[in-house]
């Protein structure tokens, strides 16, 4: 077994690493891609871009490439792959003597997608090349505008290992701020890093194992943590009789929340009940209650159908104590109130607002499971089989570790749309089974995503 | 009693191992090997540029052209070998006279590298025979041997991915996405173009002009009836096919994309019918070639291994040749009596090959 590690190392020794640019025209690609290049990293570079003329130094080499994407079909997998990548990829494979690292500059409306499967379909290209990861340079002032009018930005945001939010000189620092938590809600994986001039430490953006399953848990579980399926939670000391909910119109004609008892409003207990809640937020078919009708502290999901004016719902308490709210929208935007019989309102001991993942205008998010347990190795097989061939096109980016029946080893997995690539890795050990995964991609569903996984844990 | 034991034993047939009758080396990763079709010269490109053609017989550098910079992409001779032409990555493509080294012409078509050129193996005397193909880009053009433009065609749609003169005519086959279409000199249109929603990487014609045999990235090889566009698909190889080789009878077709050398006979219809499977091979094909007139194989892998075959007869190779690195390049002599083999680190060897 040894003896196989060792060999596959040294393959990997020889496997020329590839760094993928992507951004918007005037993002600072070429700037980055000079900076790279002059930089001494006592690196011999081929580039491969779509321009020629713009960057070069002596000792490297610039060619140019027109985009030729391409659709494969090879048995059940089918992606789009570029063919010009695979030509020149394979001239410089006869001179890699030469190169000890390669740039592929993509043009600014480029989708990664392509240029990404085609380190996984040729059997030459995955030989002698490596993709190391894709750096997506994104210009802080004026991406506002593409958000809305192009699909690109948000997947050349979505397939990032990482995330240069460059010419940060040029806006205000509370405006980079929201950016970072717009682009972190997209990508939950991507490194972030805040630039001027495209200036970066190069260990930052090359040599960083993107793609290399040994780094496929380079996911910070504490970023899992911040998502949740719901906006905010109100904590409220009931006594026995019927209260009622008062919410005020807002944006989505419907609320769903969750209505539990909890033994106190520490931070133990609320842990304890965020985790129930978000498994009763994946629900598919809630309880829907029209005005008037009555909720009641319960392990389900309730629908709550809106109105244009506020809308006053029973909450019916058998037994005095405390109780929490796990609201869908936003407590304040919804104007969430509690009164009680006498009409007088009840104030929360305590109201949490949680960042939201499931953010309206995004169709571009990630989507994190980290739960204990062990898989069921044939259910799992199933699972990805269908998820990959039914909502692959939609999956930019996954990643993962995962602890599998029986097995002592942990597994991890990464993939690109329905290209998947996973072994077993090193044994857990003395260290608690779990299982972490992460997708990044394209109005995922994340209750499907969340329920499917949790259906192939062994019962 | 030992006589007895004698005839029960078995008839071992260990390959034999290929005499070297010589080897030199460039210092550099040859993309081509190629011998002059009067067996005098052999011609290695080196990756970096420069082409040195070697005597044949004695192994010594006859001279040194010096190819394009940065890079040289491939080599042919024409058919009395006495001009070898260059495709590089300066755009042009180059026909060097073999007698003294001297260029005699360039032809230049753009910045595009020159991926392909081939001359015409036609010959004879008329000069009209001599052209030259050239592919860069989506560009596909023909050029008289002294570097005249006679045509460039209208662009494929994509870029050209091979390019191959129909043996024995003035008809030139070009393969690009999606697109397989034959061409004259005389004429801008396609003869004929067939299509098939893939990436075809590499072409065949046999010898009697009955199919195009096609390689492709999604791991098929087609079989292409010329006259009536019939297309056939052989599916299941594990990589993508840049080998093939038809033999001389135009009844055996040789393809590599795996590690074994699959043969598909064509006597009546390879479709259906079951391959010759050439077994021994350590890891993936990287070069193909029947002799030009017997019925051997040559076939050579990515670990340096060189392999003889007589696929009609044996599954087994009859001789074998073993280099430290992977095998890049191969050439037969035009007398079918040796070859030549090249690595990646520019050692090659010439073998003996005896049918």
């Amino acid at each position: 077994m040894t003896t196989m590690l060792e060999t596959n190392k040294d393959i990997e020794r020889k496997q020329v690493p590839v760094t993928v640019l992507t951004g918007f025209l005037g993002s600072g690609k070429t700037t980055l891609l000079n900076r790279i290049l002059t930089e001494n990293h006592g690196k011999r570079i081929a580039v491969i871009e779509n321009e020629f003329g713009e960057v070069g130094v002596d000792q490297d080499l610039v060619i140019g490439a027109e985009e030729e994407i391409f659709e494969m079909n090879n048995g059940c997998i089918c992606c789009t792959v570029r063919d010009d990548l695979i030509r020149i990829l394979g001239n410089l494979m006869k001179r890699k003597d030469k190169f000890d690292y390669i740039l592929v500059e993509t043009t600014g409306l480029a989708d990664p997608g392509p240029v990404a499967q085609t380190f996984f379909v040729d059997h030459d290209i995955k030989a002698k090349t490596k993709l190391d990861g894709i750096v997506t340079l994104v210009d802080a002032k004026h991406v506002w505008q593409h958000f809305d009018e192009s699909n690109e930005v948000k997947e050349q945001i979505a397939f990032a290992d990482v995330i240069l939010l460059n010419k940060i000189d040029l806006v205000e620092p509370a405006n980079v701020d929201e950016l970072e938590e717009k682009i972190r809600r997209m990508n939950v994986a991507a490194r972030i890093i805040r630039t001027t001039d495209a200036v970066v430490d190069m260990n930052a953006i090359l040599d960083i194992r993107g793609f290399d399953l040994d780094h496929a848990l380079g996911v910070d579980p504490t970023f899992l943590e911040l998502e949740h399926p719901f906006e905010w939670a109100g904590c409220y000391d009931l006594e026995a009789g019927i209260h009622e909910l008062r919410l005020g119109p807002g944006r989505d004609a419907t609320m769903n929340l969750v209505i539990l008892r909890i033994a106190d409003a520490s931070d133990a207990a609320f842990a304890e009940t965020i985790d129930l809640s978000a498994l009763l937020f994946s629900e598919k078919s809630p309880f829907v209650r029209k005005r008037r009708e009555a909720l009641a502290p319960a392990e389900r999901l309730w629908q709550l159908a809106l109105e244009e004016q506020p809308s006053v719902f029973p909450i019916v308490i058998d037994t005095p104590g405390i109780y929490v709210i796990f609201t869908e929208h936003g407590g304040v935007e919804y104007d969430v109130r509690v009164h009680n019989a006498g009409e007088r309102e009840i104030a929360p001991m305590r109201a949490v607002a949680y960042k939201p993942t499931h953010s309206h205008d995004a169709t571009v998010t990630s989507v994190g499971i980290d739960v204990p347990g062990d898989c069921v190795e044939e259910k799992l097989n199933d699972w990805f089989r269908n998820l990959l061939a039914n909502d692959g096109v939609d999956i930019f980016r996954m990643k993962g570790v995962l602890s599998i029946e029986k097995s002592p080893r942990r597994f991890v997995f990464q993939g690109v749309h329905m290209l998947f690539d996973g072994r077993p890795d090193r044994p857990w050990g003395d260290n608690p089974r779990r299982n972490t995964l992460i997708f990044i991609g394209r109005n995922l569903d994340r209750a499907k995503l969340t329920n499917g996984f949790h259906a192939c844990l062994a019962s | 009693m030992p006589g007895v034991i004698n005839e029960l034993a078995p008839v071992r047939n260990e390959p034999a191992s290929m005499p070297v009758r010589w080897s030199n080396a460039i210092d550099d990763y040859p993309i081509a090997v190629s011998w002059s079709p009067d067996a005098t010269l052999i011609a290695v490109a080196a990756s970096g540029g420069p082409i040195t053609l070697f005597d044949a017989n004695s192994g010594d550098v006859h001279s040194v052209l010096a190819g394009h910079a940065p890079g040289t992409m491939s080599i042919s001779w024409n058919a009395d070998g006495t001009m070898l032409a260059s495709g590089g990555q300066d755009g042009c493509a180059h026909i060097w006279s073999v007698v003294d080294g001297t260029e005699l012409a360039v032809c230049q078509g753009g910045s595009a590298w020159v991926e392909h050129t081939a001359f015409n193996p036609l010959g004879g005397t008329k000069r009209s025979n001599h052209l030259l193909a050239t592919a860069a880009g989506r560009t596909l053009r023909i050029w008289s041997a002294k570097g005249v433009l006679i045509r460039e065609y209208p662009e494929h749609a994509s870029t050209v991915s091979a390019i191959a003169w129909k043996p024995g005519r003035q008809e030139l086959v070009s393969a690009s996405y999606g697109t397989l279409a034959t061409w004259v000199p005389s004429q801008d249109s396609a003869l004929k173009s067939f299509h098939w929603k893939g990436s075809i990487l590499s072409i065949a014609c046999s010898p009697n002009d009955k199919f195009i045999a096609t390689g492709d990235q999604d791991c098929t090889v087609h079989f292409w009836y010329t006259k009536t566009g019939r297309d056939l698909q052989m599916a299941g190889y594990p990589a993508k096919v840049l080998q093939l080789s038809w033999d001389a009878t135009s009844r055996f077709l040789a393809t590599g994309g795996s590690d074994t050398v699959v043969v598909w006979d064509c006597q009546r219809s390879p479709e259906g019918s079951t391959p010759l499977q050439c077994e021994g091979h350590e890891d993936f094909i990287t070069m193909l070639a029947y002799q030009h007139r017997g019925s051997l194989l040559a076939s050579t892998d990515a670990t340096g291994l060189t392999a003889l075959w007589h696929p009609i007869a044996s599954s087994k190779p009859r001789a074998l040749f073993k280099m430290p690195d992977e095998a890049v390049a191969l050439s037969w002599n035009s007398t079918d009596d040796a070859l030549v083999v090249a690595s990646g680190s520019g050692r090659f060897n010439v073998l003996e090959c005896a049918s």
